[in-house]
């Protein structure tokens, strides 16, 4: 389990014309067992801040540290696409990021497959299977590995709306059963708001602009009126930093 | 007044329209097989023309019996066992050698500018200046040989399988780094079956201009192997022995290109059409 304090981090790229700020002086803290999500518009640094905190990419400034109780914080990940090997099966998918290869950890991974219902499907190749289905093989990779710290960016951003929801909700299955301390980037607010405990809102230049606690009752689904209603209230808050962003330009 | 519309279905056209199925020759006669055939067969015509023609061409079947006379006598059989293990060594330490390079090219930019140009020039340098060089430098005996194989095949090796290390998805190295998979283990599950496909091109690329090496290098420096046989009969001016020798290297070439490599190819690309249990003909792009 993880605590994740970011502190002042600031991500310059550099470009022909001097440097693009991707992240600006961001400071917030992710509490253990906590499911948090980072929100907002295209190129606001949310991937970026994700690659820095998995030891991707280096900070240009500022610190990220992750708490783990004494020991190196484990990170699973999962990407916008499955990224899966395609010259491997799904079960050598999962070993492939495994630290150790016993039969403990095959079984483990067994586990995950099923429950994130991919089970029979170990010996296939990634190719044999539907996107949605190489992605449940990506989340079942990175719960598989036991992380202290779970990424997650944009997951389900490349899937059609059915399949998106039911992998949403067996995401929120699997997170009330393991807790882990999660990290969420998303464009979708109402994604948001159906998974996450505190929502990170990102601006435009890569700076903080609000924090919002969850605290409606788990499980959630879209369809219930308390979450509908906080994200029209987020909703409304996004049209007015646009607003503001108008004025002051 | 109004007008009734009504919908007919639409006419079928006269039948000098109709669309029907194309009269195809069959298909044994058009397959890419057929063709291969009848370029097997217009070239042994094209061969037994010009044997006619001229006298100093000897024909198919003249070249047929001095080879079976060269098997019975034992030298077809000792002498391509001498060459086939200098190539097999040689290519053996080439490929080895080629892929090293080739993933430091294809992965690191300090060693791809140290090593690029060098490459090139490895490339530039025909089979025949090893071949000399190797045999200046060690005299007669094995090791010219299989240092010609080597010089002449590393430069294909490396340069396709720098070009397939280029080629690799980064997001995929991108996920084993946030997954903290060791380099060893990244290296032999992600780089390696990466660039397979490119490794067999660069092979086959290698064996033949190796098999080049090789023939030269024992031409030149070498008392025994094929190259030093068909030497043997050139000297002798013995035009049926040469050629001999020389359709057998072309024939020992086709073989290892179409069915050696080739199968080899298919079965390490089941992945590419999801096929793990082989069932289906698998495409694979002909390396």
């Amino acid at each position: 389990m993880a605590t994740v304090t970011i502190d002042k981090l600031r991500k310059v790229f550099p470009t022909a014309t001097g440097g693009h700020v991707a992240i600006d002086d961001v400071s917030f803290e992710i509490a253990d067992r906590q499911f948090t999500s980072l929100v907002g518009p295209s190129g606001c640094g949310k991937t970026t801040l994700l690659n820095i905190v998995s030891g991707v990419e280096c900070p240009s400034a500022g610190e990220v540290s992750i708490d783990a109780e004494g020991h190196q914080a484990r990170i699973g990940y999962v990407f916008q696409e499955p990224r899966l090997l395609p010259w491997r099966s799904i079960l050598d998918n999962m070993l492939y990021v495994q630290r150790t290869r016993d039969d403990a950890t095959v079984e483990r991974c067994r586990n995950y497959l099923e429950l994130v219902g991919l089970r029979g499907a170990e010996d296939k190749y990634p190719a044999q299977l539907s996107g949605g289905m190489q992605q449940r093989a990506g989340i079942a990779r990175a719960f598989s590995v036991e992380p202290d710290l779970l990424l997650m960016d944009e997951p389900f951003s490349h899937l059609d709306a059915i399949t998106a929801r039911s992998l949403r909700a067996h995401l929120q299955e699997l997170w009330l059963e393991t807790r882990k301390t999660v990290m969420f980037v998303t464009h979708d607010v109402m994604e948001a708001v159906e998974l996450s405990d505190e929502i990170v809102v990102l601006a435009p230049g890569g700076r903080l602009h609000e924090l919002i606690p969850v605290t409606l009752e788990r499980p959630r689904r879209a369809s219930d009126v308390a979450v509908a209603r906080l994200k029209a209230d987020i909703l409304g808050r996004f049209e007015q930093l646009e607003q503001q962003k108008m004025v002051t330009q | 007044m109004t007008t009734v519309q009504t919908h007919s279905p639409p006419t079928t056209g006269s039948p000098d329209h109709a669309i029907r199925p194309r009269r195809a020759l069959p298909r044994w006669l058009t397959s890419p097989l057929a063709a291969r055939l009848t370029s097997y067969v217009a070239g042994l015509l094209l061969w037994q023309l010009v044997a006619t023609i001229f006298d100093r061409f000897p024909a198919p079947l003249e070249i047929t019996s001095f080879l079976v006379g060269e098997v019975a006598e034992g030298h077809l059989v000792s002498n391509f066992a001498v060459t086939l293990n200098r190539f097999g060594q040689g290519m053996l330490i080439a490929v080895v050698i080629g892929v090293i390079l080739g993933i430091l090219i294809g992965s690191y930019r300090g060693a791809e500018a140290f090593l690029n140009d060098i490459n090139v020039v490895g490339l530039a340098i025909p089979a025949v200046i090893w071949a000399l060089l190797a045999t200046m430098w060690f005299g007669f005996g094995d090791r010219a040989p299989i240092v010609t194989v080597i010089l002449s095949a590393v430069p294909f090796v490396t340069v396709n399988v720098a070009q397939g290390v280029r080629a690799i998805d980064p997001r995929l190295g991108h996920m084993s780094a946030a997954f903290g998979v060791p380099a060893s283990r990244r290296l032999r599950h992600l780089t390696l079956p990466a660039i397979a496909g490119y490794v067999f091109a660069a092979i086959r690329f290698a064996v033949m201009s190796g098999w080049n090496g090789i023939l030269l290098s024992e031409w030149f420096g070498a008392t025994s192997g094929v190259g030093w046989r068909a030497r043997y009969w050139y000297d002798a001016n013995r035009m049926p022995g040469f050629l001999a020798w020389v359709v057998f290297f072309i024939v020992f070439m086709l073989l290892v290109d179409r069915g050696g490599l080739g199968a080899i190819a298919k079965r390490s690309f089941r992945w590419r059409d999801g096929d793990a249990a082989g069932t289906t003909d698998i495409v694979t792009e002909r390396v």
